[in-house]
């Protein structure tokens, strides 16, 4: 089974994600700060991450891109940035530090169910 | 030669002023020099022309010197007969007219025969002896008609007949006094035609004892008109044919022909000898030109020390005369190159009345105008730089403020986009949810349990997203200076702080709220509902930054204010952030803040909502421990 990542400090934001996506066979994982993405993804590997950028702690979104790249044992998880950071230069910086995709809030549902589809076909 | 063009205006002067000098004495030397070489010549020739009649008036009593035969020529050509020993041609004075030995001609003659001779008119002949050697000599009269005027001496040598036999010796003498008598009768008529011989000897007499006697004639030649030389100074030349330019030149008419000869230092003077109208024949006289050469030389030397005097003393000339000129200029050039180095207090101190002086006086107007033109200038140029300097002080002082504008504009600006960067953030979070939860409401099937969840945090994030509206809207009047529409009343503040604690009584927070509200509370003048949300912000940050623990609310009045605190036991506040929680958008970022959400907005607000009350808010916070804070509004006076 797939596993899917979901990092953002708003609870219901998680479990939005997590209600969208609990049509497929997921195995859905929760972290609420950097730190504990970080964690989650060495130990768990999951396929994809959907990340948050604006997160309380010492890392934000950016952070945990950079440092998953970084290694090479999570480096190839497919990473969606999910983010309020709508601006230009935030999806540039997001993509060249590595992320896969990027999804601005106020995100659809069924769109990014439709490309976690996508990625995991 | 170095050009005179670099030069100053003094070696100009003193250089042409020597050349003037130096040109004036050599010329007036030059003329003396010629004067005097004139007058050497004039005087010479004077002699020579005197020295002429003089030989004229000598030779006067000769008929004719030019038909003359010459005899001592003869003599000499006798002379190479063989056997002759000499030959000589003596007068009827026994004085030796010519002889082989030309020394002799002008001497007595001493031979024993010749008297006897001369007196007898006989042929004489005998042994005898002739200048240390044995001859046989032979002396025949000389006669024109029966007049005996000289005689002719033939001396043989006596070598042959001393070694010839006696029979032979007879023989020979015969054979000599046979040559000898030939001789004679030959010489003596060849000389028939002459006149006298004796003449001529005079004259060679003469010739020699002019050059020897006189120290200033050092040659004298006389030639016939046929050019031959009847008496020189030199016996070799007599009887050759002169052919000099002076003889020339008198033969074919001229009065008198003088030349100079430099190397010999003579001085010849050509002149025609004339006995009467009739030209007889060419006196040339050979000066010594040594006193004169002499004597030109100390002229031309004394000429020379002249001219260097004269340059001495045209150097001295051109100093007095030059320095009185350039003297002044050359001071006043060092005045002109001070001045120009930028001394204008140079003044030039000519004081005569010339050019030069009035030069001088023209100068010290212009430096006196040069110097007066500065002054106003430097006076000019410094209130100038004062100007300058004080319009740059307040430029400096507009380019502060325009620069502490531009930094508050920038700042208004960074600020500006915080607030678009941070309402982005926190407008699209509740919309994320609201979005999310309505589409899947929408679109999925879901439980009755489910549907009321989702409804519920829609219901929640509406609220959020209507409060960040307010306050964002709150913010944006204040920003653009708005006065927020207040509606001020009297106001019992402890009512309206009760009323908003109420507000959280139906809240599960975790806290316990307390209040301490003193009695008889004075009114305030304030707008309630404005003053109500002071204290729900407060309240909610209480809430927000502690975890459980009891939240304190007092009413109390001091300074003349009604004051309400609001105090927590939070996380509290760290000295750095204190001064800036009222700022917009500022919010304490710890790991303990990290899920409180909100704009940064409430605090900042609530100051501004309790300043435009006239009143005052107050921060006290201890890390760790817990914050207070209060607020108070002036006490309403009727």
């Amino acid at each position: 089974m797939k596993k899917i990542l979901i990092v953002d400090d708003e609870e219901k934001v998680r479990r939005l994600v997590e209600v969208t996506l609990s049509i497929g066979k997921f195995d859905i994982l929760h972290a609420s700060s950097g730190e504990e993405a970080l964690k989650i993804a060495r130990e768990s590997k999951p396929d994809i991450m959907l990340l948050d950028i604006m997160m309380p702690g010492k890392l934000d979104g950016f952070d945990v891109c950079r440092l998953l790249k970084k290694d090479p044992d999570i480096a190839n998880i497919y990473i969606i940035m999910l983010t309020a950071k709508g601006q230009k230069v935030d999806k540039e910086k997001g993509l060249a530090l590595g992320a896969d995709d990027y999804f601005v809030k106020p995100f659809s549902p069924m769109e990014l169910i439709d490309k976690i589809d996508r990625v995991l076909a | 030669m170095v050009s005179l063009k670099d030069r100053g205006i003094r070696t100009k002067i003193i250089a042409s002023m020597v050349v003037l000098l130096v040109f004036i004495l050599l010329l007036s030397f030059w003329v003396s020099y010629m004067h005097e070489q004139k007058s050497l010549l004039t005087n010479m020739q004077d002699n020579a022309i005197i020295l002429n009649r003089a030989l004229i008036i000598g030779i006067i009593n000769q008929k004719s010197i030019a038909e003359k035969v010459n005899l001592q020529a003869l003599v000499e050509e006798l002379s190479l007969t063989e056997g002759v020993f000499g030959v000589w041609v003596i007068d009827n004075h026994s004085r030796i007219t010519s002889a082989t030995f030309r020394e002799q001609v002008g001497e007595v003659a001493s031979c024993r025969f010749i008297s006897e001779a001369l007196q007898e008119g006989y042929y004489v002949s005998g042994f005898d002896t002739k200048m240390g050697e044995e001859v046989y000599t032979a002396v025949y009269p000389l006669k024109k008609g029966n007049r005996i005027f000289g005689v002719l001496e033939v001396a043989f040598e006596l070598r042959e007949y001393l070694r010839a036999a006696p029979k032979d010796r007879k023989q020979l003498l015969s054979q000599m006094k046979k040559d000898s008598r030939i001789m004679a009768e030959s010489l003596s008529y060849s000389i028939k035609n002459m006149r006298d011989v004796n003449e001529l000897i005079h004259i060679q007499k003469l010739v020699d004892r002019l050059t020897t006697e006189s120290e200033i004639i050092s040659r004298i030649m006389i030639v016939d008109d046929n050019s031959r030389i009847i008496a020189c100074n030199d016996l070799n030349r007599v009887g050759m044919i002169a052919d000099d330019k002076g003889v020339r030149a008198i033969i074919n008419g001229a009065e008198i022909y003088t030349r100079l000869f430099p190397r010999q230092k003579i001085y010849m003077v050509d002149m025609p000898l004339k006995i009467g109208d009739e030209f007889k024949g060419v006196v040339s006289i050979g000066y010594d030109a040594t006193n004169y050469y002499t004597h030109l030389s100390e002229i031309f030397h004394f000429g020379l020390l002249i001219s260097g005097m004269g340059v001495l003393m045209g150097i001295l000339l051109s100093f007095q005369v030059a320095n009185p000129i350039i003297t002044p200029i050359q001071r006043l050039t060092e005045v002109t190159k001070k001045l120009a180095a930028g001394d204008l207090s140079q003044r030039a101190t000519v004081s005569s009345k010339d050019e030069v002086g009035a030069l001088a006086r023209a100068f010290n107007r212009m430096a006196a105008d040069l110097s007066r033109s500065k002054e106003e200038i430097d006076q000019y140029s410094k209130t100038l730089e004062e100007k300058v300097r004080q319009r740059t002080r307040e430029l400096e002082i507009s380019n502060q403020e325009l620069r502490s504008i531009q930094n508050e504009l920038m700042e208004a600006n960074i600020v500006k986009s915080e607030l678009l960067s941070i309402a982005s953030h926190e407008l699209r979070t509740p919309l994320t949810t609201l979005l999310g939860y309505s589409e899947l409401l929408l679109t999925r099937p879901l439980t009755e349990s489910q549907k009321k969840e989702f409804l519920g945090f829609i219901n929640e994030e509406s609220i959020r997203l209507s409060k960040i509206v307010d306050d964002l809207l709150d913010i944006s009047r204040i920003e653009s200076q708005q006065v927020v529409g207040f509606v001020k009343k009297p106001v019992q503040l402890a009512e309206v702080l009760l009323k908003n604690i109420k507000f959280y009584s139906g809240v599960e927070t975790g806290h316990r709220i307390i209040t301490n509200i003193k009695q008889d509370l004075p009114l305030v003048s304030a707008d309630g509902e404005k003053i109500g949300q002071v204290i729900k912000n407060l309240i909610d940050n209480a809430i927000k930054y502690s975890r459980g623990g009891d939240i304190m609310c007092r009413a109390s009045v001091k300074d003349e204010m009604v004051w309400i605190d609001i105090q927590d036991q939070g996380i509290g506040i760290s000295e750095q952030d204190l001064p800036r929680i009222f700022d917009k958008f500022f919010r304490v970022e710890r790991k303990e803040t990290a899920h409180i959400s909100g704009t940064g907005l409430g605090l900042s607000i609530a100051k501004y909502i309790i300043e435009s009350h006239g009143g005052e808010i107050e921060v006290e916070s201890q890390l760790g421990k817990g914050t207070t804070i209060g607020f108070g509004l002036p006490i309403f006076k009727d």
